[in-house]
C-alpha cells in the first residue's frame, strides 16, 4: 500500500481517484460464466446526468411482444456520449442476459470479423454455417431461449449494419451512430449536458469545489460529455485546477482542444469531428462551406431561411475562395437543402426548426480552428455580409423587428463594430425599446469607427450622434445635452452649420435641454433654429413642421400654454395640407393641439377635439394602437376636468 | 464497480469523508460507512462488514479516535481495528493522509502515544506503523 498525502479536498479526491483506480486494475479479468459470450467495453467510470435516458432506453429494449428483436439508435454530436451510454446500459443488464457483445462498427470489415468472433464463442459455425458467420450468429440468436445484447457501435448509417442486424430472437440491439436518420420509434438523441449536470459533472470527477469556476467551464464547453471528461483528465493529470484550465482554455483553445487523455473516449475534441470535416469537404463541398458560415455566427439558432436567399451582387463582396460555394448555397435552394441534410448525417446541425439549425460551440470552434487563417477570414468576412444583406432596411418599423431579433445574435458575433450593419443593429435596440443596448452598442461603433477613419470622420460623427440620442432616451437627458452640445461644435466646423446633420443635432440639443429641465432654453433654441431650417429646407419640410410642433411644446411647458396652443393652431392646417387629414403625424398635431388648448384652460374644448379625434385614431392606427389609447386616456382625462361623469369610456 | 468501505475518525473529518462517499458513489461504486463507534455491538458490525467489502479507503488525519473498553486487549480505536481487520482479510487498502491540522482541538498531536498513529514518520510506513504503536498501546 501507498498512502497518499492531501491538504485539500481536491487532494483527497485524486488520492481516492488513482488509488481506486490501481487497486481495480490489479483485479483479475471477472469470470464469464460457461456458455456465456460477453464482449464489452469496461463500464464507463463517470456518467452524469443520463438517468432519464437510460431509463427511456430501458422502456423501448424491453418486453417481449413477440416482434423480434428490440432496437434503439442513440444519436447525437461526436462526442456527446453515446456509447457511453450504450455501455452503462448493457453492464446493468448484464444479469438478464446470455449474450453480451459489442461490435466496432466503423470499418466493415473489422464488423465481419466481429461477427466472425462471436460466432465462434457461440459455437455457431459448426451448428448452422461455417462460410457465413453473419447467419451463423443469427441463426443462434434466433433460437437461443435466453436473452440477449448486442451494442454496434459508432454505425456510419443505417445502410452500414442493416445486413448485420439479427432479424429474430429475444434480443436487444442498441447502435450508436452520429446519423439520425432511423425508421421511426427508434432513435433516441443523446444530448449535450445542461450546464448545472455538466458543472457537477466537472466538481465530481476533479475534486475542486470551485462551483463557480465549474459553471463558467461547463458554459464554455456547452456541456459536451467528450470536453468534459478530456477537461477533467487534462486537470488531473497536471495538477491544475478548473479555474487554471479555464483560463487557459481561453487563452489557447485549439491546443487545449487536442490534450488531455479522456477516459472512455477514443479521441479527443479537435479530433473526433476532424474524420466527419474530411469526408464532407470531399463529397459535399457545399455541406462543408455551410459548416463554415454557421461557425462564424454565434451558437444560437441560426435563420438559414433568412440568411440564404439571392443576393444579387454578393459575390463581389466575398473572397474568390468563398465565392462559389456562397452563391450556390444561397441561390439554390436545393443545394441548401443538401448540404443540411450532409451535416445533419453527422449530427453537425440540429434538426431544422422554423427555418434555422444550430451548431454546439466546439463544433463552431474547432471548424474555425482547422481552417488557414486566410480562408477563416475569407469565411468571416462572407457571414457579416450574409448577415448584413438580410437585414430589414428600416429598424424604426416595428413590422422589422422579429426579423432582426433573429439576426441580432449573429450579427454580433459576425459583423465589424464599424460596419454600418452594427448601427443598424444599435437603432434597431433603440427603436424596439432597449435603450440602454443600444446605447452601449453605440459606443463602441463610435469608438471603431474613430480608430478606423479617425475622431471627425462624418461617419464617426454620425455614430456619436446616435449615441447621444440612445443615451437620452436611456434616461440621462443631461449627458445626452452635453454630448450634442461637443457634437454640434465639431459638426458645425466639420460639416458645416447649415448640413442637415448639423441641424438635426441642434433639434436634438433643444430636446434634450428640454428633458434636462431647462424648457424655456429649449424652446429659445427651437426659435433660433427654425428660421434656418426654413430657409435650408423650406417651409413645408415635413423636418420643418416638426420644429415648429416642437417649438409649441417646450413654449407650452416653459409656461405659456396659450402661446403653445396659438402655435399649434397654426400649424395644423399646414400639418393636413402637407401630409394629409388623416396621415398618423396631423392626428399627432391635433392631439398635441387638444392638450394645448385643456391647459390653457379650457377642458371642454379640449374635450370636444379629442372626442372628434379619437374615431378617427381608432379607424385609421386601430383600437389599441398607443396613439389611440393615449387619445383615449386624455379624452377621458379632460372630459372629468370639464365636469363629466362618465367621460370618454367605451 | 466495487464495494468500498470507508474508515476515519469521525470528529475531525465530517467533510473528507462527505466528499468521499459523494465521489465514490458518484462514481457508482457502492460505498460501506463505518458506524459512529458508540458500542461495541456497533464495533462489531463494524469488523465485519470491513471484512465483505472489496476495497478498503482510510482517511487519516491527527486524531487516533474512540477505544473501546471491552474485547480489545491493545486499547486500539475503532478505526485502527478496521484498518487490521481489513489488512488480516487480504482486502487492498488505500491511505488518504491528511497533512493539514485545520482544528487542533480535534487531534491527537499533544498525545505522544496516540500521535504514533497519525505521525509523518507512520505515513510513510503505514504498515510498519500500526505494528510500532501496537506495541506501544500495550506498553
Amino acid at each position: 500500500m501507498r498512502p497518499a498525502e492531501f491538504g485539500d479536498d481536491k487532494g483527497l479526491i485524486q488520492g481516492l481517484s488513482t488509488g481506486i483506480q490501481g487497486e481495480l486494475d490489479k483485479r483479475p479479468a471477472p469470470h464469464i460464466a460457461a456458455g456465456r459470450a460477453l464482449r464489452l467495453a469496461p463500464r464507463p467510470v463517470f456518467l452524469a446526468g443520463r438517468e432519464g435516458l437510460l431509463a427511456e432506453v430501458d422502456a423501448r429494449l424491453t418486453g417481449d411482444d413477440g416482434a423480434g428483436p428490440r432496437m434503439v439508435a442513440l444519436c447525437g454530436l461526436g462526442g456527446a456520449g453515446k456509447t457511453s451510454v450504450a455501455l452503462e446500459y448493457a453492464h446493468r443488464h448484464l444479469g438478464e442476459v446470455e449474450v453480451a457483445w459489442q461490435f466496432a462498427c466503423e470499418d466493415p470489415a473489422v464488423l465481419a470479423a466481429g461477427l466472425g468472433e462471436l460466432a465462434a464463442q457461440l459455437g455457431a459455425r459448426e451448428l448452422v454455417d461455417a462460410r457465413d458467420p453473419v447467419a451463423s450468429v443469427h441463426g443462434v440468436l434466433a433460437a437461443l431461449a435466453a436473452e440477449w445484447l448486442l451494442v454496434f457501435d459508432n454505425a456510419a448509417d443505417r445502410a452500414s449494419v442493416q445486413a448485420f442486424l439479427p432479424p429474430a430472437g429475444r434480443g436487444r440491439v442498441l447502435v450508436t451512430s452520429r446519423d439520425p436518420f432511423w425508421p421511426p420509434g427508434q432513435v433516441l438523441d443523446v444530448p449535450v449536458l445542461d450546464r448545472e449536470v455538466a458543472a457537477g459533472f466537472l466538481g465530481t470527477r476533479t475534486g475542486d469545489a470551485d462551483r463557480t469556476a465549474a459553471l463558467e467551464l461547463a458554459g464554455e464547453l456547452d456541456g459536451l460529455p467528450l470536453a468534459l471528461e478530456q477537461a477533467a483528465a487534462y486537470i488531473g493529470a497536471t495538477g491544475n485546477n478548473l479555474t487554471g484550465y479555464l483560463g487557459s482554455f481561453r487563452r489557447r483553445r485549439p491546443e487545449m482542444l487536442a490534450r488531455g487523455e479522456p477516459t472512455g473516449y477514443d479521441s479527443t475534441v479537435a479530433a473526433a469531428w476532424s474524420l466527419a470535416f474530411g469526408r464532407l469537404e470531399q463529397s459535399a463541398p457545399g455541406a462543408a462551406g455551410l459548416l463554415r458560415l454557421l461557425a462564424c455566427c454565434a451558437p444560437e439558432a441560426v435563420p438559414l431561411r433568412l440568411l440564404l436567399q439571392p443576393r444579387p451582387g454578393l459575390a463581389d463582396r466575398v473572397g474568390p475562395q468563398v465565392a462559389p460555394v456562397l452563391v450556390l448555397l444561397l441561390e439554390d435552394e436545393l443545394a441548401a437543402a443538401d448540404a443540411v441534410a450532409a451535416l445533419r448525417r453527422y449530427s453537425l446541425v440540429s434538426p431544422p426548426a422554423d427555418g434555422a439549425v444550430s451548431v454546439h460551440r466546439l463544433v463552431q470552434a474547432v471548424t474555425l480552428d482547422q481552417m488557414p487563417d486566410q480562408l477563416a477570414a475569407a469565411w468571416r468576412q462572407a457571414a457579416a455580409v450574409v448577415i448584413q444583406a438580410a437585414m430589414p432596411d428600416d429598424p424604426a418599423q416595428p413590422g422589422t423587428w422579429p426579423v432582426y431579433a433573429l439576426l441580432l445574435p449573429h450579427a454580433q458575433a459576425a459583423l465589424a463594430a464599424d460596419s454600418s450593419g452594427m448601427a443598424q443593429i444599435a437603432s434597431y435596440l433603440g427603436y424596439s425599446g432597449s435603450y440602454a443596448a443600444a446605447r452601449d452598442l453605440c459606443q463602441s461603433v463610435v469608438e471603431a469607427r474613430a480608430r478606423a477613419s479617425g475622431p471627425e470622420h462624418p461617419d464617426t460623427l454620425s455614430a456619436h450622434a446616435n449615441l447621444a440620442y440612445w443615451t437620452g432616451l436611456a434616461g440621462d437627458a443631461a449627458g445626452a445635452r452635453d454630448q450634442y452640445a461637443a457634437l454640434l461644435r465639431v459638426e458645425e466646423r466639420v460639416l458645416g452649420p447649415e448640413d442637415p446633420e448639423t441641424l438635426a443635432s441642434r433639434a436634438n440639443l433643444a430636446r434634450f435641454t428640454g428633458r434636462a429641465g431647462d424648457a424655456a432654453g429649449a424652446r429659445d433654441q427651437l426659435a433660433a433654429l427654425l428660421p434656418v431650417r426654413e430657409r435650408v429646407r423650406g417651409p413645408e419640410h415635413p423636418e420643418t413642421l416638426t420644429d415648429r410642433a416642437n417649438l409649441a411644446y417646450w413654449t407650452g411647458r416653459a409656461g405659456d400654454e396659450a402661446g403653445a396652443r396659438d402655435q399649434l393652431a397654426a400649424l395644423l392646417p399646414v400639418r393636413e395640407r402637407v401630409s394629409g387629414p388623416e396621415h398618423p403625424d396631423t392626428l399627432t398635431a391635433r392631439g398635441h393641439l387638444a392638450s394645448w388648448t385643456g391647459r390653457a384652460g379650457d377642458a371642454a374644448g379640449a374635450r370636444d377635439q379629442l372626442a372628434a379625434l379619437l374615431p378617427v385614431r381608432e379607424r385609421v392606427s386601430g383600437p389599441e394602437h398607443p396613439a389611440t389609447l393615449i387619445t383615449r386616456a386624455n379624452l377621458t382625462h379632460w372630459s372629468r376636468r370639464a365636469g363629466d361623469v362618465q367621460p370618454g369610456v367605451k | 464497480m466495487a464495494t468500498v468501505y470507508v474508515s476515519s475518525t469521525i470528529a475531525d473529518l465530517k467533510r473528507e469523508r462527505r466528499a468521499v462517499m459523494d465521489w465514490l458513489r458518484a462514481a457508482r461504486h457502492q460505498a460501506v460507512d463505518s458506524y459512529l463507534p458508540d458500542s461495541d455491538t456497533v464495533r462489531d458490525s463494524c469488523l465485519d462488514d470491513v471484512g465483505t467489502c472489496d476495497l478498503y479507503v482510510l482517511i487519516l488525519g491527527h486524531r487516533y479516535g474512540f477505544r473501546p473498553a471491552d474485547d480489545n486487549p491493545g486499547g486500539l480505536s475503532i478505526t485502527h481495528l478496521e484498518f487490521r481487520r481489513a489488512g488480516l482479510c487480504g482486502i487492498p487498502r488505500i491511505a488518504l493522509l491528511r497533512t493539514s491540522i485545520p482544528d487542533v482541538s480535534l487531534s491527537d498531536i499533544a498525545d505522544p502515544e496516540k500521535a504514533a498513529w497519525c505521525s509523518r514518520s507512520g505515513r510513510r510506513l503505514p504498515a510498519r506503523c500500526v505494528r510500532r504503536s501496537l506495541a506501544m498501546t500495550k506498553a
